[in-house]
């Protein structure tokens, strides 16, 4: 009897359990079902239609219009390569420099130089405020400031640094480092604290300096989230506007340089403000990911297999 | 020994090397910042002649002309209405509040549910779809997704934009669900032999033992939607934020005198102020974020 009552009272709480287990995933389950599942199918069938502004209806009266448009202004726009190039550029100067310089910048600050919490704090403010900010201060700066610091040390006028042709390219490229650095660093020195300090003393007991700690023991224990930047920054090849939207706006000719995803950027949109260039943003998204997923999941393949491993 | 001091000499100039290269990347940053507020203090004629020194005449001109002419004259359907600085910052306040309160729910508990009733196969699965979708960069939402809005009749709708925006596929929800496992499960116990009911328990146990990272969500997201400007382009053109505002002014030419640096760089001080002031309260507790956003993903 009492052990009946004992079953009942259990197949109560566990029944109680699924009904409040279930309530409160609905939502979730309804907002994926729509807002990603359906959306993401949809996006699909989305890219093979068109819209008719009689009917206010979308549909597949010429299946290939949208790619066949995507194609036809890419070839069109001789630019476009340039912008292939300068992405390629973009990325290649975030392998060589930006990531290099991060990774140094948070080794020193990881070893505790002086003033390190100072120095971290600092280093965090740029990350809270606006990018359209930054960039308003940086093209004065870089127009007016620096040529001003430059005249009066040489006496010759060398005109904005952004506004020449020359410089452009150079000074938008320092722009992602002057503004990415301190977060890249703060991510990279709080994986480092979790190193454990017996493997950091062992290195040291063993005669190890700091540049063979950082390659044998600090590299390789940082090496997950290294790998899943450098990872997710392959996207960037394909999708980094350079913050170019943020300088230029709508304005392609405004621009001394262009990229690929500057130009992808002013489509999307352009085109997502009206109903009837929805299919061709749609286009645009899945030629997005037809190159950005491959890309991406083949060098996260050669980079599990070239990690470093710990000496520790 | 002469290794030992070699070695100690070597560790002494690196940590030189390091504070000299730390303090060269802040001043590159903080020099133009200087620079910057200095010229909001100048007049337009004392700019042209002289763009680098202290104001010769301080004047708050740039300010007066900042907080006239900083709109943007929006269409809502019925009529145009003007949208002024302090629009802007109710509605920022007004979607960040709505935005972060109805991610903040549905993150926290999906998160919670999942890992109070860990014991459900069902819920291990659910916890995988949620990672891979976090992790999966898929690029072709944006045109359906609007294609959705407008079909609905929320497009450019505030309210609706942050209840579509209430889903757990957010980095926080992986911080809300490891953080649950650092909570002795003795606390959950002695609740509910004291007869505390499921719903109490979630939130009168659980969620302030996470009110650190709860205080830290609301944190982020709020500046978050004060700097995005995207967003509202895209989603919500006519409840113009703060920094659509911005973005708008940036490129903004007429009356002309607005269109000069000392304006500009006003816009640019005035509009980062509040984060700046937020960030000497809460500095501490916003960077964590960093720190445990590094955890996550070292």
């Amino acid at each position: 009897m009492i052990n009946a009552k004992k079953h009942v009272t259990m197949n109560q709480k566990l029944r109680g359990d699924r009904i409040f287990y279930w309530a409160f995933l609905a939502y979730p389950i309804i907002h994926f079902l729509i807002f990603y599942l359906y959306v993401n199918f949809d996006s699909f069938v989305l890219a093979f239609q068109r819209y008719d502004i009689e009917s206010k209806t979308y549909n597949f009266s010429d299946p290939w219009y949208n790619f066949n448009r995507f194609f036809n202004e890419f070839n069109k726009n001789s630019v476009l390569i340039d912008g292939i190039i300068m992405n390629f550029v973009n990325y290649a100067f975030r392998l060589v420099v930006i990531i290099p310089f991060t990774l140094y910048m948070s080794f020193i600050l990881y070893k505790k130089i002086p003033g390190t919490d100072f120095f971290r704090i600092m280093l965090y403010l740029p990350m809270m405020i606006s990018s359209t900010v930054w960039v308003l201060l940086y093209e004065y700066a870089a127009e007016n400031m620096i040529p001003e610091v430059i005249r009066s040390i040489t006496g010759q006028s060398i005109g904005g640094l952004l506004s020449n042709d020359s410089t452009a390219m150079g000074m938008l490229l320092y722009f992602q480092m002057w503004y990415s650095v301190g977060g890249g660093t703060l991510m990279y020195i709080s994986a480092m604290s979790g190193i454990p300090e017996e493997q950091v003393e062992a290195m040291k007991m063993d005669g190890a300096g700091s540049i063979r700690e950082f390659v044998h023991l600090t590299l390789p224990s940082i090496w997950p989230m290294f790998m899943l930047f450098l990872w997710t920054g392959v996207a960037q090849i394909i999708t980094s506007d350079m913050s170019l939207y943020t300088f230029y706006g709508d304005d392609e000719a405004s621009a001394p340089i262009t990229t690929f995803g500057y130009w992808l950027s002013i489509r999307k949109i352009r085109a997502a403000q009206n109903v009837f260039d929805l299919p061709y943003v749609a286009a645009m998204g899945m030629i997005e990911s037809a190159i950005i997923l491959p890309l991406m999941f083949s060098v996260k393949k050669i980079l599990s297999k070239i990690g470093p491993k710990t000496e520790g | 020994m002469k290794k030992v001091k070699e070695k100690s000499k070597n560790g002494k100039m690196l940590n030189a090397i390091g504070i000299t290269v730390v303090i060269l990347q802040l001043l590159l940053i903080f020099i133009p910042c200087a620079w910057g507020i200095m010229q909001t203090f100048k007049s337009r004629a004392n700019w042209i002649v002289d763009k680098l020194g202290f104001p010769e005449d301080p004047t708050f001109k740039s300010y007066d002309l900042f907080f006239r002419y900083f709109y943007l004259d929006v269409d809502r359907g019925t009529r145009p209405i003007r949208v002024y600085f302090e629009d802007a910052l109710l509605n920022t306040f007004l979607y960040s509040a709505g935005n972060s309160l109805a991610a903040f729910i549905s993150c926290f508990t999906t998160a919670y549910i999942l890992y109070k009733f860990r014991r459900f196969k069902s819920s291990g699965v659910f916890y995988a779809i949620i990672v891979i979708a976090i992790n999966l960069p898929l690029a072709g939402g944006t045109a359906s997704g609007l294609k959705l809005y407008h079909q609905l009749g929320v497009y450019d709708n505030m309210l609706a934009l942050c209840i579509l925006n209430a889903h757990p596929l957010q980095f926080f929800f992986l911080i809300f669900y490891s953080s649950f496992f650092s909570i002795p499960t003795d606390f959950f116990e002695a609740a509910e032999v004291d007869g505390a009911g499921r719903f109490r328990i979630m939130v009168q146990i659980a969620l302030p033992l996470v009110k650190g990272i709860v205080l830290l969500f609301f944190l982020q997201t709020f500046v978050a939607a004060w700097n995005n400007y995207m967003t509202c382009l895209m989603y919500m053109p006519s409840y113009p934020t703060i920094g659509y505002l911005l973005y708008k002014f940036k490129f903004k030419s007429s009356p002309v005198e607005i269109n000069h640096a000392t304006v500009k760089l006003t816009a640019c001080f005035v509009c980062a102020l509040p984060i700046i002031v937020l960030f000497i309260f809460f500095g501490k507790k916003m960077m964590q974020g960093v720190s445990i956003a590094g955890g996550v993903k070292g």
